[in-house]
């Protein structure tokens, strides 16, 4: 019998992380480069100018460097599902700054977005997350207080988290860069951050519903598979066609000729991030894409309008009353596959296309406690693929 | 460069689709090409149409479509921003 303890930098402890970095001895501007991270493992490397980094009070404390891109950046890490980067900011002026990023190559400058697999970044129009493309939208608003965040890899894209929140800001499923650099990037704002890390451990959210709707053809849409999304969960919930006619065709959603059509799971939830692939080949329909928060023939509906080009938010108050609350410019050509993700808070509802194209109305009061979600359509050519609702609340999180 | 403004407009019907009763839409939706816009007064459905029939939406569009929409009786600003590029370096 052999027994193979592993403990961490001779200290007796077991080892938790990969890198490290609580910040713990002051060190004047410019800080020593590279930095052995306290208490460790990890070695950062430092890039930077007119003093935008000192340690002082256990943080990292960040002052506007101007005109170019600095930070601190670790050693490259293998892509693993699971794998966590989290760290705290305190954002005290300026708006813009990267305070977590893994970045797709060892290279610690960032402008529009490039050089990054996934990051976040505190800007003037409110909480960016960005991703490998590049591309990038606004999640929410700007950070207030301390905040900590988590930017935890997919096998293809990224969770980011609120973790002091424990909000899910946003799942991508772009960047799939094999070795990922953790980095804290800035440009012109000044904060502190804390707490850099990546813990050994690997968590991922579950989704509360699931359905790639691979399966054999059927009148019946019957019942989440669990696997629609990288992360397996949420199956075993049976689909209500309430309205028209939808049946599964081809490992996907098929919706009957020219009637308008929805169906929903209960997934248990209110507060959600859903998404839905939808592929129309004859670019022609004025509605499709996710029916959230439905009752009765009442709800929300998030999607695109290809007749004319736009992201929307409908506001169902049944019958044939559909109030527009939101709207935003989206190209969409025929046979093309696009992603649609709602997002919905309390009484807040944003939807965007591919990532982008956001439209939000804030005031979304209706059916607020429905935790009814699906797919909804009108045309014959349009299909469903990969539906996913995951908890907008995430408290799973591991404490690390 | 991109304008954000907030703008008063008139509801017009038809939410959905042309001659739907009980659908609403903002007529700036119509009139002008934009890039978003979000309902930020929040009108209960039935409330619609108020009389007068005004509401407030923020919408961001082009600099020479707002130029043109500043210059429209049909319309109020009341107020507008530069939208900033994010990381634009």
């Amino acid at each position: 019998l052999t027994i193979i303890v592993l403990t961490g930098a001779g200290k007796g402890t077991p080892q938790s992380y990969i890198l490290y970095d609580q910040f713990t001895t002051a060190d004047d501007a410019p800080i020593t480069t590279p930095r052995s991270c306290e208490p460790g493992p990890g070695t950062l490397t430092v890039t930077q100018a007119n003093n935008c980094f000192a340690i002082s009070s256990g943080r990292l404390n960040v002052a506007s460097g101007g005109g170019g891109f600095y930070g601190l950046i670790g050693a490259g890490v293998a892509r693993e599902a699971g794998r966590m980067l989290m760290a705290s900011l305190t954002k005290s002026s300026g708006n813009d700054l990267f305070p977590l990023a893994w970045a797709n190559s060892n290279t610690i400058s960032f402008p529009a977005f490039v050089n990054l697999d996934h990051g976040i970044y505190d800007g003037a129009a409110g909480l960016y997350t960005a991703s490998s493309g590049p591309s990038y939208r606004v999640v929410g608003t700007n950070t207030v207080g301390t905040v900590g965040f988590a930017i935890i890899l997919r096998a293809s894209g990224c969770f980011v988290i609120d973790t002091t929140n424990q909000k899910l800001l946003w799942v991508d499923s772009a960047g799939n860069t094999a070795t990922v650099y953790p980095a804290i990037s800035q440009i012109g704002v000044a904060g502190y951050i804390d707490n850099f890390r990546i813990p050994i451990v690997k968590w991922t959210p579950t989704p509360v519903a699931s359905d790639s709707f691979n399966r054999t053809n059927s009148a019946s849409l019957g019942s989440t598979d669990g696997a629609g999304a990288e992360e397996v969960g949420g199956s075993g919930l049976a689909w209500t066609v309430v309205s028209g006619g939808m049946s599964i065709s081809g490992n996907k959603v098929a919706q009957s000729a020219g009637v308008y059509s929805y169906a929903t799971v209960n997934t248990g939830v209110a507060s959600v991030v859903a998404q839905v692939v939808v592929n129309d080949s004859a670019d022609t329909s004025a509605i499709q894409g996710l029916i959230m928060r439905e009752a009765s023939g009442t709800g929300w509906l998030c999607g695109v309008n290809p007749n004319a080009d736009l992201n929307t938010i409908y506001e169902w108050a049944g019958g044939g009353s559909y109030t527009l609350r939101g709207s935003a410019a989206v190209t969409i050509s025929g046979s093309q596959n696009y992603t649609i993700t709602a997002i919905l808070d309390g009484d807040v509802i944003t939807s965007y296309v591919d990532g982008a194209a956001l439209a939000t109305y804030a005031s979304a009061a209706r059916n607020n406690t429905s935790t009814l979600h699906g797919i909804h359509g009108y045309n014959s050519t349009l299909t469903y693929d990969n539906f996913v609702v995951w908890n907008r609340t995430q408290t799973g999180v591991p404490n690390v | 460069m991109t304008i954000r403004a907030a703008i008063v407009t008139p509801w017009v019907e038809g939410g959905l689709a042309p001659g739907m009763p009980g659908s609403f839409k903002p007529m700036f939706h119509d009139d002008y090409t934009f890039i978003r816009w979000e309902d930020v007064t929040g009108q209960p459905i039935p409330n619609i149409m108020p009389d007068p029939n005004e509401y407030t939406l923020v919408a961001e569009m082009e600099q020479g479509v707002f130029d043109t929409l500043a210059a429209d009786p049909d319309y109020e600003v009341l107020w507008s921003e530069e939208v900033e590029v994010p990381f634009a370096v």
